[in-house]
C-alpha cells in the first residue's frame, strides 16, 4: 500500500558541528605543536636555518 | 526395320503432342485417336489419367519462398515466356484467389492446382492448407511441382487429440482443488517462516552487536582521518606564516600533495576498489564485521543462507495472497486484505 509520506533520507550526525570544531581545533594546535618542534629540531642540527637562507638577495 | 518404325511413330507422337498447345480444337481428334492407339501399343511413359498427354513434360521445381516474410511464389507465364512473382497471403487467399490471379495475370493461362497424387484441390482450400506438402501446379497443361518452404509462422491450430483432452482435464482439476491447494501451501509456508524465524533471533541480535562495534570503530577511523587533516593543516599554517616563509614552504606542500595522490593509487592497486569515502568505509566497517564474527564464532555463511530462504519464503507468501491469485475481491484496506486467509 502507498502513503504519501515525505522521508527524510539525510543522514545528519547528532550534535554534529560541535563535534567537528571539537576535533578540528585541538588537532590544530597539536599540528602548531609539532611543527614547532620540528623547526627547533632542525636549527638545532643545523640542517636548515631560515636566516642563512635568506642571504640570497 | 520394324524398330525404325516404332522409333518414327514415337516421335512423331510427342512432337503432335507439343504442336497440340498452338493447334488448339481442330486437330484434336485425329490425334486423340492416334494417341489412344500409341497408348495401346507402347507402355505410356508417365502418363496421368486427367491430361490427354502419354508423356508430360519434365516437373520442374518453382520457387516457393518467403521474402521479407512475404509467401512469394515464381511462375513462368507461358504467353509472355517470363517469370512472375506473386505474393500470396496464405491465411486470406484460396486456390481459387490465385488462379484468378494467374489468369488476369496472363489471358492465356489455364491454371489447376493438384496435390502430389494427381487429385484437384478443390478453389475453396486455404494456400494455408497447401503449404503443409508438396503440391503440382498445372499452368496450361505444363506441370510445375511446388515445395513450400520451412513454416515460419505456425498457428496454434493443431489436430484434436490426446493431448487436448488431458489439458482440459488438467484444467477441471486445477479449478476444482486450487482453493484447497492454497490454504494447504500457505500452511506450509507459514510454518517455514516461524521456524526460519526461531532460528534467526540468536543470530540476529549477534548480527547487531557486530554492526554496532563495526560501525563505532570504523567512524573513529573517519574522524581519526579528519583530525590528521587538521594536524597537516595547522602545522603548514604555522610553517608558512611564523616560521619560514612561502617560497620555502611551497615546494613541501606540492611534494605533501603529491606523496598523497600516490596514496590514493596505491589504495586502488592493492585493493582493487576506487577511492571514494562511502566505499572506504564500507571496507573498513566489513573488516571489522568480520573480525569482529571471527573473534566471537559468528557464523556468517549459515545466517546469509537463512536470510535469503526467509527472503524467499516471504515473497512466495507475498506472492499467494496476491488478490487476483485468491480470486477475491481487491482489498483497499491493508489490514482486512492480512486477516483474510
Amino acid at each position: 500500500l502507498e502513503t504519501s509520506k515525505a522521508f527524510n533520507f539525510c543522514y545528519k550526525t547528532p550534535f554534529g558541528l560541535i563535534r567537528m570544531t571539537a576535533v578540528e581545533v585541538p588537532f590544530l594546535y597539536v599540528g602548531t605543536l609539532i611543527s614547532k618542534n620540528f623547526v627547533a629540531l632542525l636549527e638545532e642540527h643545523d640542517i636548515f636555518v631560515p636566516e642563512d637562507d635568506d642571504d640570497d638577495d | 526395320m520394324s524398330f525404325s518404325v516404332r522409333m518414327i511413330g514415337k516421335v512423331g507422337t510427342r512432337l503432335r503432342g507439343s504442336l497440340q498447345t498452338l493447334h488448339c480444337g481442330f486437330t484434336r481428334p485425329h490425334l486423340a485417336t492416334f494417341l489412344e492407339q500409341v497408348h495401346h501399343r507402347h507402355a505410356p511413359l508417365g502418363s496421368r489419367r486427367a491430361l490427354l498427354f502419354s508423356t508430360l513434360a519434365p516437373s520442374s521445381d518453382l520457387s516457393l519462398e518467403y521474402k521479407h516474410g512475404r509467401l512469394v511464389l515464381e511462375v513462368p507465364l507461358p504467353s509472355r515466356h517470363e517469370k512472375c512473382l506473386f505474393f500470396l497471403r496464405p491465411m486470406l487467399m484460396n486456390v481459387g484467389d490465385l488462379i484468378t490471379d494467374l489468369q488476369r495475370e496472363d489471358s492465356g493461362l489455364t491454371a489447376a492446382v493438384l496435390s502430389k497424387d494427381g487429385e484437384r484441390v478443390a478453389n475453396s482450400t486455404l494456400i494455408e492448407a497447401l503449404l503443409g506438402k508438396d503440391f503440382l501446379l498445372v499452368i496450361n497443361d505444363v506441370c510445375y511441382n511446388v515445395c513450400p518452404p520451412e513454416k515460419v509462422f505456425a498457428t496454434s491450430e493443431h489436430a484434436r487429440d490426446i493431448e487436448d483432452m488431458k489439458h482440459v482435464v488438467h484444467l477441471l482439476h486445477t479449478a476444482l482443488h486450487l482453493p484447497e491447494h492454497h490454504l494447504l501451501r500457505e500452511r506450509q509456508l507459514l510454518e517455514k517462516l516461524d521456524n526460519l524465524k526461531q532460528e534467526l533471533t540468536p543470530l540476529e541480535k549477534m548480527k547487531a552487536q557486530l554492526s554496532q562495534t563495526a560501525e563505532f570503530h570504523s567512524s573513529r577511523v573517519l574522524w581519526t582521518g579528519m583530525a590528521l587533516l587538521s594536524v597537516q593543516g595547522g602545522a603548514l599554517a604555522w610553517l608558512t606564516w611564523w616560521v619560514y616563509s612561502w617560497d620555502v614552504m611551497e615546494p613541501v606542500t606540492y611534494f605533501i600533495t603529491y606523496g598523497t595522490s600516490i596514496g590514493i593509487f596505491a589504495y586502488y592497486v592493492l585493493t582493487k576498489q576506487d577511492y571514494v569515502y562511502p566505499d572506504a568505509k564500507d571496507r573498513q566497517f566489513l573488516h571489522y564485521f568480520y573480525k569482529g564474527a571471527r573473534k566471537r564464532r559468528f557464523d556468517v555463511e549459515r545466517y546469509n543462507e537463512l536470510k535469503e530462504e526467509l527472503a524467499e519464503v516471504e515473497e512466495d507468501l507475498r506472492r499467494l495472497r496476491n488478490p487476483t491469485q485468491l480470486q477475491l475481491p481487491l482489498q483497499t484496506d491493508p489490514a482486512k486484505a492480512i486477516n483474510q486467509t
